[in-house]
């Protein structure tokens, strides 16, 4: 325990140097403002903005671009309220109560409550990822290739069983990522696989110029159809601070909230998602008097706000402990770390400690700071919204071919780009969602390695996998996990569920 | 359009070298480097054994020479893609390569490459690291004590990859001179090939670069390290000499190199820049202790050494048989 704060305490003097508290403000500020806007989210902005970080210390450059992530948590939540439009996915269930609490001239408690729980399941969380840093460090070194695998066949199979809407699409959507992923040199052989001889696609595609495309430019593909823009909230924002009854009915939720997101965001899957909608049916299945929610109720937006953010920041720990990206945010996050020399695993906090608890404190520093951004100035992200859309679109293509190039200095990768960005925006034509496809592109990646590595190291035994506690026990998870996805009253519950919250 | 920039720029600049001399003098020339940025194109990414010395070299040499030096990092291919960009610039002496042993084993191991050595001249090759073999701390620590415990079983070893030094070293090591099987375990770098060795899931490693800090530690065993001293960092580590296979030397190094075309006169002034860098007192220190040995030769003993190296990875490469189509 002690350890703990002396760790905190390291993380806190690299996170409080002024390059880094900029760079944190910059991040949670950037974040913030792509989360209050529909229609470009975390992923897109995080590969975006990967390539103007090179001239920084990689601790900045992470520290900054995961403000991003979990300032859009806090971002989102003030759309869906006075909006009724979610500004990310993870804020779609605030919709539900936050904007009838607008509606009611509450549109100030709810972001209050919003902002408050999210800061108090940001503060847990931190202590959570400080918590299990370095136990799972530890385990890491247990885990060889073969354990590796079978952990990446389970974390898959959580992604698949916990992705919203249908099964076959998230399977079809991770095959077509791990089948992406084997372009580019062979492990074992150095072979060039399906590079059609071309030179720039030796490497195979980069996982930034992945997310750009399929996200960034993608997103604004899909944009151009709709006209999200419109309706400007004219109505009064009131006072933010909840009075004590209203905090009194949000304390359970946030609590519970918190538990349940910063439990989803370790596993894989999309934890900010998942965590918002558990919490909202929890909440509603609690209540005494569920007919109130949809009509309000402020329980429905404490606990999925605090779950949002929670997940969003518990995610980080199976990337830092693991080098297992659980979500697409992490995979591009594995990408920033790679293009900075850092290899994602347990090797970070050994070799890097200030690195890694530099990383973590600054998330709590962005924590508050985002009260401050969000609270007070709440008004000012509305104007945002009146930004218009025609004028950002622009900005985001340039922005990403900009990058893009930045990268590697190479033209081909455009052509890459591009071909991404219209791939991703067909298969959302056909509600196919791009972020399995990322998941299932990096970890797949791994997961042949791995494979292969623990195929070599067993002298070509398959029984490696079951003859290895470990690895036969993350099977075992797997195998039942599934069976249980596809037995039908499950299965009908599990629709349910994501239906009640889309509604 | 920046290359026009750079070619209309060149044009601009030869002309007035040919007004001022009368003709255009190489030697006016060589007086007048640098007359404007210098690009160092880095061939791998940032943070890594090429770019830390790229980078630290390259600030002291914009110091020196008194003009901004702007490192590039062009990842890709094992290298090539930077060497290949690299041969293709104005051989005016502001666009230079940085890059490591791999172009060397690249000649052999590409069957097909869109540039050649001959394309590119060596200024010099400054920092290197020896390979050093390791064995987690349960397998046998002694290199006699470990071959005779290979003997009876197939051997792992782990290196950051197929076709990197490491690989080659440890196979030609494994095949020819200590003559035991042993299976290859390539890792996609050298981090994770050390987080491997630190599990204990491989028998052994082979690295340049990083695992000075856990032998030190006594988490990891080092065998022998394949350089003709003993590394002043592990100084209980024998050489492969000492261990009993004299001759057996090989290591990363990081060297920096201009289009072939470029004046001598440009490259000569490079080579003593640099080597100068790399003498002063605080910067000996300080890249000693990130883990490179230094070392100052003059253009022409670099020349030999380059030509010495290719032919040597060029004889592993065909050992292990590998070769990329």
């Amino acid at each position: 325990m002690f350890d703990l704060f002396a760790n905190l305490g390291l993380g806190l003097a690299v996170a409080v140097s002024l390059q880094n508290l900029a760079l944190c403000f910059v991040g949670c500020l950037l974040g913030t403002l792509v989360g209050v806007l529909p229609g470009i989210g975390p992923i897109a902005t995080i590969a975006i903005l990967l390539p103007i970080t090179f001239g920084l210390e990689p601790v900045s450059a992470l520290i900054m671009l995961a403000g991003i992530y979990y300032g859009a948590q806090y971002g989102g939540s003030t759309t869906a309220i006075l909006l009724s439009i979610p500004g990310e996915t993870s804020a779609v269930v605030t919709t539900l109560d936050g904007h009838q609490m607008a509606r009611q001239g509450r549109a100030g408690v709810a972001l209050g409550i919003a902002a408050i729980g999210s800061f108090f399941a940001g503060t847990v969380s931190t202590l959570i990822i400080a918590a299990l840093g370095e136990p799972l460090t530890r385990l890491a070194l247990v885990f060889g290739p073969a354990e590796y695998f079978s952990l990446m066949v389970m974390g898959l199979i959580f992604a698949v069983v916990l992705a919203r809407g249908s099964i076959f699409k998230a399977i079809t959507m991770i095959l077509a990522g791990i089948l992406l992923s084997t372009i580019g040199p062979d492990l074992t052989t150095g072979q060039l696989r399906m590079t059609f001889g071309i030179p720039w696609m030796a490497d195979g595609i980069e996982i930034a110029i992945l997310g750009m495309g399929m996200f960034g430019i993608a997103e604004v593909f899909r944009n151009l159809e709709s006209r999200i823009q419109g309706d400007v909230f004219h109505g009064r924002i009131g006072r933010l601070l909840p009075g004590r009854e209203e905090l009194a009915q949000s304390t359970m939720p946030i609590l519970r909230g918190t538990a349940v997101g910063a439990a989803l965001g370790i596993l894989p899957g999309n934890g900010a998602v998942l965590g918002s909608f558990a919490s909202y049916t929890i909440e509603k299945k609690l209540a005494a008097d569920p007919s109130r929610f949809g009509r309000g109720a402020i329980e429905g937006v404490a606990g999925p706000e605090s779950a949002n953010n929670a997940g969003a920041q518990t995610s980080f720990i199976p990337l830092l402990t693991l080098g297992i990206p659980p979500n697409a945010v992490m995979a591009i996050m594995v990408g920033a770390m790679t293009l900075h020399g850092i290899v994602p695993g347990p090797t970070v906090l050994t070799r890097t400690p200030e690195l890694f608890w530099g990383l973590v404190a600054s998330m709590w520093i962005g924590n508050l700071m985002l009260l401050v951004i969000n609270l007070p100035l709440v008004g000012l992200w509305v104007k945002f919204l009146q930004v218009p859309y025609r004028l950002m679109f622009v900005g985001i293509v340039i922005f990403c071919c900009i990058g893009v190039y930045s990268i590697n200095r190479e033209p081909g990768d455009i052509i890459v780009l591009t071909a991404l960005a219209v791939l991703g925006y067909a298969l959302s034509k056909f509600g196919f969602e791009a972020a399995p496809l990322t998941l299932g592109f990096v970890l797949g990646r791994m997961m042949e390695e791995n494979l292969r590595q623990a195929l070599i190291i067993s002298h070509g035994r398959f029984t490696t996998f079951v003859e290895r506690p470990l690895s036969a026990f993350l099977l075992t998870v797997a195998v039942v996990l599934l069976v249980i996805a596809f037995l039908p009253t499950i299965k009908r519950s599990r629709e349910k569920a994501f239906v009640e919250g889309d509604e | 359009m920046q290359s026009y920039q750079r070619s209309a720029s060149w044009w601009g600049l030869l002309m007035v070298a040919a007004l001022a001399a009368g003709v255009g003098g190489v030697q006016a020339q060589g007086a007048q480097y640098p007359s404007k940025k210098i690009t160092i194109v880095v061939g791998f990414t940032a943070g890594g054994f090429a770019d830390t010395l790229a980078r630290f070299v390259g600030q002291k040499l914009g110091d020196k020479l008194g003009q901004a030096v702007v490192v590039e990092n062009r990842g890709g291919a094992g290298g090539n893609t930077a060497a290949s960009a690299v041969t293709k610039a104005d051989a005016d002496g502001h666009t230079l390569l940085v890059t490591t042993t791999a172009i060397s084993i690249n000649a052999s191991l590409y069957q097909k490459l869109d540039y050649s050595l001959d394309q590119l001249a060596i200024i010099a090759m400054p920092g290197s690291s020896a390979e050093t073999f390791a064995v987690p701390a349960d397998r046998p620590g002694m290199l006699k004590e470990f071959v005779d415990w290979a003997k009876g079983r197939e051997v792992t070893f782990a290196t950051a990859g197929v076709g990197s030094g490491s690989h080659l070293a440890a196979e030609h090591f494994y095949r020819n001179l200590a003559k035991i099987k042993a299976s290859h375990v390539p890792f996609r770098g050298g981090s994770l090939a050390l987080q491997a060795a630190l599990g204990g899931q491989v028998d052994a490693i082979t690295a340049s670069f990083g695992t000075n800090a856990h032998v030190q530690s006594g988490k990891l065993k080092g065998l022998a390290v394949a350089s003709a001293k003993r590394n002043p960092v592990l100084p209980n580590v024998p050489t492969f000499a000492e261990a009993g296979y004299p001759g057996f030397e090989a290591g990363s190094w990081v060297g920096f190199f201009v289009p072939a075309k470029t004046d001598p006169a440009i490259v000569a002034k490079l080579n003593s820049a640099i080597n100068e860098i790399v003498t002063t007192k605080a910067n000996e220190e300080h890249l000693t202790k990130i883990g490179y040995t230094l070392t100052v030769r003059p253009v022409a003993d670099s020349q030999k050494f380059l030509k010495d190296e290719v032919a040597k990875w060029g004889q592993w490469v065909k050992t292990v048989g590998i070769s990329v189509k």
